[in-house]
């Protein structure tokens, strides 16, 4: 996963850091162990109790035509919702980077809203809002467009603040002489502008796809979670097994779940490393 | 004319980078625009190229008014300070974006490039990113990326500016070769006097958005129009309301009619030249600069007592203002 | 029955434990596994599955627990620096008991019945420390280690697991109410003025009824719901194959399955739906506090639903003494009426004769159908008539 921060872009050279003083070993002990007691101890936990049973309950547990179904969903919904937030997660840093106008501050605020507001509440205000007493007279609640709508709604921010500080500092030269060379504005975006931001880009995609494939609060409200009409998740599968005390049938499913997120954090990373490989100054 | 700048204003916010601005650049010559930063002198440039639209005023490139096209269709190439590098794609991959913009054969393509990395001597790293070029290669591919539209005319903003002493000179010596192979009309911005005197035609020297003069280098050292252009074309002395060149001192050891005293203060050997730093009675240092033989001939000690007068000096009664 | 009685049970779900502990780890662990295991009423997970090897091995499980029981450790010691965070009072010197029950009663028990007991000989100076949660996850807990005087779950199986693990007497259920404290009946909920003049399971049937029952893989109470469509078609003199036919057939009005059954009430209350299959006491509830959202209707033949209760045994008892005269007096005629206004049925029959409920031209419980241990498998377990069903098939 670190491997798709921006830093990451930057290759390493030998570091210069690279010395075994106190300091250092301390400094390092200190991140592993408290990686290890936040992130790790409880992975493994996890890896523990959903492998324990053998990889055959695992297999057993995902094949079943409910849980299968789910996890189609998910992956589904979640690429759909990757791709419109890659789109508009895109557009949004670019109006905000290039464009002035009036509050664009406050607007620049709001981008990170929903990754201040509890998601559960998202879900509440999004059933309002598009739900059976829809005020506009939308309702797409306990459908799949719903589910689509509140994992649009919690990954919103992931894309734009991936992509602003690289538009930021995006070099204004390239599409100058770009636009001199004769590209027209849509020959800019795509053959300058958009490899530039492939890596940034990349990363916000890979970690909205990761959160998207997780997400439970903003969706268990607004998801039918009907395995016979299409529209339960895989994380209300898994709240289901929960609630019914079915531990390592829930164990099994998160590491699914994880290990599909891991898949997909690592191919974006390698692919916005492949990117930014050459960037280097 | 390849070039004309017709009474071209242009401000941002409050400030006035370019007040009614004309100039005329000649097909096949290499001119130069010469100024501190902030005399609008790449402001020009970008207002050439049309990646500024100006207030008011016309541009025409071979008579053709381009005033309200985009610079995608003016037909001109242009070179950017800090090379403005396609990082993303290879030396290759730079070169060839204008002509696969313009969708121009693959088999056209290829020749070109090739033609053109060879002729900015990046033959053997076509296949090389940015990224791992020098600057002055880059800026040399920036170049060969310009040329390769075949643009009427060449525009480079300040191209040796973000590079070191030795690479920027030899650079300077290529691109006068260059251009006198190649013959394109080309426009250089530049705020190195010595960058301009050496390799222009013609020479613009621009202050506050306004054109101060312009015409031969020679012309322009020998007869400026002002103090401003007499010191920015070279050092300048001021002596009394008069303004001299450090060459134009003569140094004597004995007191003469016209002679002025003056004492020693530091004597610096620069290699071919001496450079000696004297003070006047009003209290004033002037540069005076002598050959070596010269230097030796007076054999000048710090403290030591010398009598000067002036070769040649300039007046400039009406001066606008002080020099920058 | 009473116009006062909504005032038992609190407004705001989630917010109603204002209870007394004397420990505040054991506040905060409670607090933990409520947060893993939700929020939600008495009917979130009744009956055991089968379907997965956990079940056969319960140790399994014991890491998930571990590792929540850890953080909510870290945490407890944590607040336990701050004093200052945690609400906890501080016990009173007639000693404290633990109360672990599923999740709707909980607000009886920290309110009115803390009240009540507290006037009694016994109950002078103990305070209660009531932790609500979901059946299952709830005897789960105390299998594991949970401290707990009284259990109170949503169905018997529950108790049973700890029967199992001498936790429970095994003569719990001996006394003239089944060992049951609370009783309740499966029921809909319509709209106000019942438009589609839903009265019996079979017009659920009808064209275009959209019908709300919560996920039975996540929500016991969803059990309790569909063996009572079941059991009403069995009542009513069709064969297995027609009941199951019924299911099948239902399930195709199903348009939303919530989590739990407050979820389902809460997405009927927000205007999805035209009938939910529920719990008396809750579409009761609900038609109290929120007049003209919701109506109750009672088909013509229902399942009845019975809430087991228990004093436990070392060592998760610490005062077995004291919760024996507790789940006495929760028998008593006082402690019966308050039950009653919280909309639940009481137990003793001189009680129950001056609180008249909407109840069932035909009422059978769950040992007529063939008792949980029979029916869970068979039709919740993994190939079992529901799973199968909910699988498309």
């Amino acid at each position: 996963m670190a491997a798709l921060s921006p830093a990451a872009a930057v290759p390493r050279r030998g570091g210069v850091a690279r010395t075994d003083d106190a300091a250092a070993v301390v400094v390092r002990g200190l991140s592993a162990g408290y990686l290890s007691l936040i992130v790790l101890l409880p992975l493994a936990a996890l890896l523990w109790t959903s492998t324990r049973g053998g990889i055959g309950a695992v297999w057993q547990t995902i094949t079943i035509p409910t849980v299968l179904g789910a996890l189609e969903l998910t992956v589904g919904v979640s690429a759909i919702v990757v791709i419109i937030n890659a789109v508009f997660g895109t557009l949004i840093a670019w109006v905000l980077v290039r464009d002035s106008f009036r509050g664009k501050s406050a607007v620049n605020a709001l981008i990170d809203l929903p990754f201040a507001l509890p998601t559960i509440v998202a879900g509440l205000t999004l059933l309002a809002l598009y739900g059976p007493s829809s005020p506009v007279h939308v309702n797409v609640a306990y459908t799949r467009m719903g589910i689509a709508l509140a994992l649009l709604f919690v990954t919103l921010p992931f894309v734009t603040r991936a992509v602003q500080p690289v538009l930021i500092a995006l070099d204004r030269d390239m599409e100058e002489a770009a636009a001199v060379l004769g590209a027209g504005s849509l020959a800019i975006f795509r053959r300058i502008v958009l490899p530039n931001l492939g890596p940034a880009l990349l990363a916000g995609a890979g970690l909205s796809f990761a959160r998207a494939l997780g997400e439970f609060g903003a969706v268990t409200l607004i998801a039918g979670n009907n395995p016979l009409r299409g529209t339960q998740v895989m994380s209300l599968v898994i709240f289901g097994d929960i609630q019914g005390y079915q531990f390592s049938s829930a164990a099994a499913l998160s590491f699914i779940l994880l290990a599909l997120s891991l898949a997909v954090l690592l191919v974006f990373g390698r692919l916005s490393r492949a990117l930014s490989g050459h960037h280097d100054r | 004319m390849a070039i004309t700048v017709q009474g071209v204003s242009k401000r941002f916010g409050d400030f006035q980078a370019l007040d009614k601005v004309s100039i005329e650049v000649e097909d096949g010559s290499l001119t130069s625009i010469l100024g501190p930063s902030g005399s609008g002198k790449s402001t020009l440039l970008r207002v050439v190229s049309g990646l500024e639209h100006p207030d008011q005023g016309r541009v025409l490139i071979f008579g053709e008014d381009m005033t309200h096209l985009p610079p995608q269709k003016r037909g001109v190439g242009f070179v950017f300070q800090h090379y403005a590098a396609f990082k993303h794609m290879t030396v290759w991959e730079n070169v060839a974006f204008g002509l696969k913009v313009r969708r121009r054969p693959k088999r056209e393509i290829q020749t070109k490039v090739a033609e053109l990395l060879e002729l900015v001597q990046l033959g053997g790293l076509a296949e090389r990113y940015p990224g791992q070029l020098s600057g002055g290669q880059r800026q040399r591919m920036g170049l060969a990326r310009a040329l390769a539209v075949e643009p009427k005319v060449l525009l480079l903003d300040e191209p040796f500016g973000a590079l070191d002493a030795r690479v920027r000179q030899e650079l300077r010596t290529w691109l006068r070769r260059l251009h006198d192979e190649v013959h394109v009309t080309t426009v250089l911005v530049t705020h190195d006097q010595e960058e301009a005197m050496e390799i222009s035609d013609c020479v613009v020297v621009m202050n506050h958005g306004r054109i101060e003069q312009s015409g031969e280098p020679r012309r322009l050292y020998d007869h400026p129009d002002s103090e401003f252009v007499m010191s920015f074309l070279g050092y300048a002395n001021r002596i009394g309301d008069s303004l001299v060149r450090p060459h134009d001192i003569r140094i004597h050891l004995q007191p003469g009619a016209d002679a002025l005293a003056a004492t020693v203060r530091r004597v610096v050997f620069l290699g071919f030249e001496v450079r000696a730093e004297l003070e006047i009675p009003e209290g004033q240092t002037v540069r005076v600069q002598l050959t070596r033989s010269q230097a030796a001939e007076l054999s000048l000690a710090p403290g030591q007592t010398i009598y000067v007068d002036l070769a040649h000096s300039r007046r400039f009664p009406e001066e606008r203002e002080a020099a920058a | 029955m009473s116009i006062h009685a909504a005032a038992y049970r609190e407004p705001v779900k989630g917010l109603r434990n204002t209870y007394s502990t004397d420990t505040k780890k054991l506040y905060m662990l409670t607090l933990m596994r409520q947060m893993t295991a939700s929020h939600h009423k008495k009917n979130d997970g009744r009956p055991a599955q089968e379907r997965t090897a956990e079940a056969r091995n319960p140790a399994r499980s014991e890491i998930v627990r571990y590792v929540i029981q850890a953080t909510g450790f870290a945490v407890a010691l944590a607040v336990a620096a701050f004093p200052s965070l945690t609400t906890a009072r501080t016990a009173h010197s007639g000693g404290t008991l633990n109360i672990v029950t599923y999740s709707t009663p909980g607000p009886v028990y920290s309110g009115p019945l803390a009240a009540a007991f507290a006037k009694t000989k016994a109950g002078k100076h103990v305070s209660l420390s009531v932790s609500p949660g979901p059946s299952d996850s709830q005897s789960q807990a105390v299998a594991n280690g949970q401290p707990a005087d009284v259990v109170n779950f949503s169905y018997a199986p529950n108790i049973q697991t700890l029967v199992g693990k001498h936790l429970v007497p095994k003569s719990w259920d001996r006394n003239p109410y089944h060992g049951n404290v609370t009783d309740s009946v499966v029921a809909f909920g319509v709209r106000q003025r019942n438009p589609k003049h839903i009265k019996n399971w079979s017009d659920l049937l009808k064209k275009g009824i959209q019908v709300l029952t919560p996920n039975p893989q996540a929500s016991g109470g969803a059990k309790w719901n569909l063996l009572a469509a079941y059991g009403a078609q069995r009542e009513t003199r069709r064969s297995k194959k027609q009941a199951v036919g019924y299911l099948k057939k239902l399930f195709k009005h199903v348009s939303v399955q919530d989590t739990s059954a407050s979820h389902e009430l809460n997405t009927f209350l927000n205007g999805t739906g035209d009938v939910m299959i529920g719990y008396e006491d809750d579409i009761m509830e609900a038609q109290q506090k929120m007049p003209g959202k919701i109506k109750l209707v009672v088909p013509k033949q229902s399942l009845l639903i019975e809430n087991p209760i228990s004093w436990t045994l070392k060592p998760a008892a610490h005062n077995a003494r004291l919760a024996k005269k507790f789940v006495s007096f929760l028998y008593s005629k006082r402690a019966q009426t308050i039950w009653a206004k919280a909309f639940y049925w009481p137990v003793v029959k001189s009680v129950a004769r001056h609180h008249h409920f909407p109840r069932p031209k035909k009422l059978f419980n769950i040992r007529q159908l063939g008792g949980w241990p029979k029916l869970d498998p068979e039709f919740f377990g993994p190939n079992g008539i529901v799973t199968k069903i909910e699988q498309g098939g």
